[in-house]
């Protein structure tokens, strides 16, 4: 067990943490500049496209950090406790997912300096997704801080003061996985306004549903993929059990997500679009062959049983979920304009930036911290 | 196609899609209110594009003017933080349509209902009201609005939504109709109440039915408009979908009112039975490979 | 006097080269024809003999006349008058009475000459309306149109009726172009005419030969090919939606577009903003007041302040164009992406593919069966 303050001593420090470290001090300082000029200095974002890959990335980011929400449903209430093994690799990779989510949006909206308008009791507007999302992953924070609080308070004179999180564990968490149910979904009921502006291929009113479904392969896919980094970067060897039970509750997952998306093409007679030489014909098999059918491909066969099997469906998956949202918040969106969005760089940077924030924090947490099991556990 | 889009989410049995999907009439038509209140009509066969609206709005609004490159006219080329209305040209075979582009002024917009913080508002007058107070600038109004017509101040630190307001500051002290409908030369534009300016409508329509295109756009369309328009040249030309008669935020305010109770209600109950299964049995494990 | 060139009528008004040559510039501008015409006009003006003219009057007010005369000085159109031989003209010749007939006859004997004509020819009840020696205009018209090479209508009484043709036109007053069809007919409208153009056209007569080029109402296009919209001073105020709405309202004051105030300057073919009133002074747009489409057949019926239908005419491509929305995908950017999605794809493709078809390592704490991949 690594100490505190051995966090940041120079020998214990990875060797991608200086640039890793640089990226994250440049995206702080872009931060600092975008809310100091506003955003049309520094963005490219325009009237025609005021959502940029900030909000591509959020809607992006999300998904993955259900990891959380996925895990401690399967844990917590479908009575799978092994996998009570990732879920403090879980919940703190869900608690930094949703961080860069927050500080995105903060630097996102315009008016930042009245931000708490949001949570103004008689500003709130219940009929506006965006508000639910606002609202609930503003509570979800909190419970998953409260999720946390146990692993940075353990073992200190503090310890005994959070008893009660770890007492109501199932109210904590039963509450997260409903906030997290709804803002999951309410990010694809968002888009329920734009009937007429997002591509047939991709509105269609089961949008929350598809999404909340997306969130829970997504979710998984990330788990898997990070206990097989973090117990690979470990040395210890992966819990190939665990790790399959993964794969297969993905593979449901998909499995229901493909049914509903399909079905949903069929019933509203848009397999014509699907078969057009366009853009966005090519775009749904890619986005469907990448990010369903690959996965499917290894979950539903002998592949599920490799230990590399649901790391690569849950990295082939996440793909996948990327080209949906970026098709969804961006290159899908009907717009009057003769001139197509790209982010600047300085959008770029503050993103890749705040990601790798994420990443050095999560790898210092994981040298700090007992994120894991001291030897990996098996099952009883 | 046998089966539709609904049909199928049904049948499919995945009950939270079935449940998501809202049940569409709860809601209350509001077009009867509406019909009482302010609106414009614009008939864009009488519209000579002389542009006395932008300057109108721009006097009353106070906005800046667009020049073109040479700087010699203000040219907006389209609707922006600065021009709140403006006139396109469209130009096809043998035939051409100046149209005025400004705030649709919805009966029931999406704007307000994506408004996270109520930022927009519409009032019993007519108008589509924004109020910067309020806004936190997410700028989802721009994509929920169906006419492409919010526009964001972009190079202003703290910026805001700028739009048509339909002169409300006018309506409501009693000044007069909207600057614009007020400058027009030649009478394209004109605002009144509502029921009446369809009235007008529909007799200018009967009375010349070889000028017009026999449809008033707005009456009906995205559950109605307060600004109507006539045209000469089919609307789908001049830049106007077809949206459809339901408004906009139909869906997704009846997923709203079905999803936030649902989950808050039925989410505790659907996680109790789950866990009591798991601890009843638990979930075996079988793969089909 | 006749076989006179202008050269010495010109040099017998004391005007000096310079002046002939400024005249032969300005005449070459107006016509619209090219700069160095001017040397052609010189020698034309230089050479040609005068060209005699008879000048009728009918339904007139002697308006153009006048317009042509009243100068305050030594003017383009004085110098014409002076250069051509008006043999003919009622208002300024000095004989009267048989004896003016009798130079007109002769005039008309001689043949070879330009008619001009002022005023609207009224053919109502036998033509009793209008007679001059106990003859109707319209005989006038005839005898004298008969032995002309040109006929040109000026102002718009002559060319279009004018205000003896206004509704309802008691003395069914025609236009000259009505009644005489086998000579050319050149109209001059205008309420006056513009005595430049009236110079201008004779000036390219005698120096082509020919008259100008007209449009289908037989106006001359170096001076009513555009409208006065197009030139319009005002022009910028129209465009900018700037408009007067009331008689010395602000925008009246700021000289801003009389289009709401019935100016028909959009529908009217003039070229008035280029070479204005007398002599360059002035013109009624300038003045504060709209335009009144006096060059434009049946204006008086148009009503002064009625505002002009523009729908006839087609837009200028100044405005933006409506732009139905689309979903777009930027070709350079959907290339940059697509390589990169290409490259990861392809990458992690391989990555799988090798990884997953290795066979497994057995690993000591796993207690999963042993599994060959």
């Amino acid at each position: 067990m690594a100490s505190l303050t051995g966090m940041f001593r120079k020998n214990t420090l990875p060797r991608s943490f200086w640039p890793l470290a640089a990226l994250t001090l440049l995206a702080v300082g872009l931060s600092i500049y975008r809310l100091v000029v506003g955003l049309g200095p520094t963005t490219n974002m325009s009237d025609h496209y005021p959502w940029g890959i900030w909000i591509t990335v959020d809607l992006f980011l999300i998904p993955i950090a259900g990891a959380a929400f996925t895990v401690s449903l399967i844990s917590f209430f479908f009575g799978y406790e092994d996998y009570r093994t990732v879920l403090r690799p879980a919940v703190v990779a869900g608690f930094l997912g949703y961080a860069v989510v927050g500080i995105l949006l903060f630097l996102d909206i315009g008016r930042w300096p009245q931000f708490y308008n949001i949570f103004a009791p008689g500003y709130i507007n219940l009929h506006s997704f965006l508000e639910e999302i606002s609202l609930c992953v503003t509570l979800y924070v909190i419970i998953l801080t409260l999720e946390v609080l146990p692993i940075f308070l353990e073992r200190t004179k503090w310890e005994k003061n959070i008893r009660w999180i770890e007492r109501g564990i199932y109210i904590v968490a039963g509450t997260g996985i409903l906030l997290s149910t709804l803002h999951q979904s309410s990010l694809g009921s968002m888009f329920l306004l734009m009937t007429h502006k997002l591509h047939p291929l991709w509105y269609t009113p089961a949008l929350p549903v598809l999404f909340f479904l997306q969130a829970g392969y997504t979710g998984l896919g990330a788990t898997a993929i990070a206990i097989t980094l973090i117990w690979r970067s470990k040395g210890l060897p992966v819990n190939r059990l665990l790790v399959r039970r993964i794969g297969q509750a993905m593979g449901i997952n998909l499995l229901l997500y493909v049914f509903l998306k399909i079905g949903d093409w069929m019933g509203a007679g848009e397999i014509p679009l699907l078969l057009k030489p366009d853009a966005f014909g090519w775009i749904a098999w890619l986005e469907l062959g990448i990010g369903i059918l690959v996965p499917l491909a290894i979950l539903f066969t002998r592949f599920v049983r490799h230990s590399q099997g649901p790391f690569w469906a849950g990295v082939f998956a996440i793909m996948g979920t990327f080209i949906n949202r970026l098709v969804i918040t961006w290159v899908g969106l009907a717009e009057p304009s003769p001139l197509p969005y790209f982010p600047s760089w300085i959008e770029i940077l503050i993103t890749v930036g705040l990601v790798a924030g994420a990443f050095l924090v999560y790898d210092r947490i994981i040298y700090a911290f007992r994120l894991l099991p001291e030897k990996p556990e098996t099952r009883q | 196609m046998s089966i539709n889009r609904r049909d199928f989410l049904k049948v499919a049995g995945v009950a939270a899609g079935s449940a998501l999907l809202p049940n569409l009439t709860v809601r209350a038509a509001p077009a009867a209110a509406a019909d009482e209140s302010i609106g414009m009509l614009y008939d864009a066969t009488i519209c000579v594009g002389c542009n006395a609206c932008t300057n109108a709005c721009r006097d009353w609004n106070g906005t800046d003017p667009e020049p073109d490159e040479r700087g010699t006219y203000d040219a907006p080329k389209e609707l922006s933080a600065d021009t709140w209305t403006m006139i396109q040209l469209y130009q096809g075979e043998g035939e051409y349509s100046f149209v005025k582009r400004q705030c649709m002024h919805c009966i029931d917009p999406a704007c307000v209902s994506g408004c996270p913080v109520q930022a927009l508002e519409k009032t019993a007058d007519g108008p589509v009201t924004y109020d910067a107070e309020r806004c936190i600038g997410c700028r989802y109004c721009m994509y929920a609005c169906p006419f492409h017509v919010p526009r964001f101040e972009w190079d202003a630190v703290i910026p805001v939504i700028a739009k048509c307001t339909l002169c409300a500051d006018r309506l409501s002290q009693g000044i007069g109709g909207p600057n614009c409908a007020e400058w027009c030369p030649t009478g394209a534009l004109v605002w009144g109440k509502r029921a009446n300016l369809v009235a007008e409508a529909e007799s200018r329509i009967a009375a010349e039915p070889d000028r017009y295109v026999d449809y008033i756009y707005g009456k009906e369309d995205a559950g109605g408009t307060s600004v109507l328009y006539l045209s000469g040249v089919s609307f789908d030309k001049i830049g106007f979908e077809n949206l459809g008669a339901r408004p906009i935020p139909e869906l997704s305010e009846g997923t709203a009112n079905i999803v936030l109770p649902g989950i808050i209600l039925g989410g505790p109950i659907v996680l109790g039975l789950i866990r009591w299964v798991a601890k009843r049995g638990g979930w075996e494990e079988s793969w089909p490979v | 006097m006749i076989n006179t060139s202008m050269q010495e009528a010109i040099r017998g008004r004391g005007l000096s080269r310079r002046d002939f040559l400024k005249f032969c510039s300005l005449m070459a501008g107006v016509l619209a024809i090219p700069k160095s015409y001017a040397k052609n006009i010189e020698i034309a003006m230089e050479t040609a003999p005068r060209t005699p003219i008879i000048w009728l009057e009918f339904q007139d007010c002697a308006g153009n006349s006048e317009a042509l005369l009243r100068a305050s000085r030594p003017t383009v159109a004085e110098l014409v008058l002076d250069v051509l031989s008006v043999d003919y003209h009622e208002t300024i010749m000095a004989a009267a009475g048989n004896l003016a007939e009798e130079a007109k006859d002769a005039a008309i004997e001689k043949g070879g000459y330009i008619l001009v004509v002022e005023g609207s020819i009224p053919t109502a009840d036998n033509g009793v309306y209008c007679t001059i020696a106990g003859r109707s205009a319209v005989d006038i018209l005839a005898h004298a149109a008969a032995n002309s090479v040109a006929v040109i209508a000026a102002g718009a009484c002559a060319a279009f009726g004018g205000l003896p043709a206004a509704s309802p036109n008691p003395t069914g007053a025609r236009s000259v172009m009505e009644l005489v069809t086998d000579k050319p007919v050149l109209n001059l409208p205008g309420c006056p005419l513009n005595p430049v153009n009236l110079t201008a056209t004779v000036v390219h007569f005698l120096t082509f030969g020919e008259l100008p080029a007209m449009d289908d109402l037989h106006r001359p296009l170096f001076a009513y090919g555009a409208r006065i919209h197009d030139n319009c001073p005002r022009r910028g105020h129209f465009d900018a939606g700037e408009f007067v709405r009331a008689w010395d309202d602000e925008g009246h004051r700021k000289g801003w577009c009389l289009y709401k105030m019935g100016c028909k300057g959009p529908v009217t073919f003039h070229n008035c903003p280029a070479v204005e009133y007398n002599d360059g002074t002035s013109w009624p747009i300038k003045a504060g007041h709209g335009c009144i489409a006096c060059s434009e057949p049946d204006f008086w019926d148009l009503g002064l302040y009625n505002q002009a239908d523009l729908q006839k005419f087609a837009p200028p491509s100044t405005y933006a164009p409506v732009q139905p929305p689309t979903q777009h995908i930027d070709p350079a950017a959907a290339g940059l992406i697509g390589a990169a999605a290409r490259l990861v794809v392809g990458a992690a493709g391989a990555a799988a593919y090798r990884s997953l078809t290795k066979p497994d390592q057995p690993e000591g704490s796993d207690n999963a069966p042993a599994e060959k991949g």
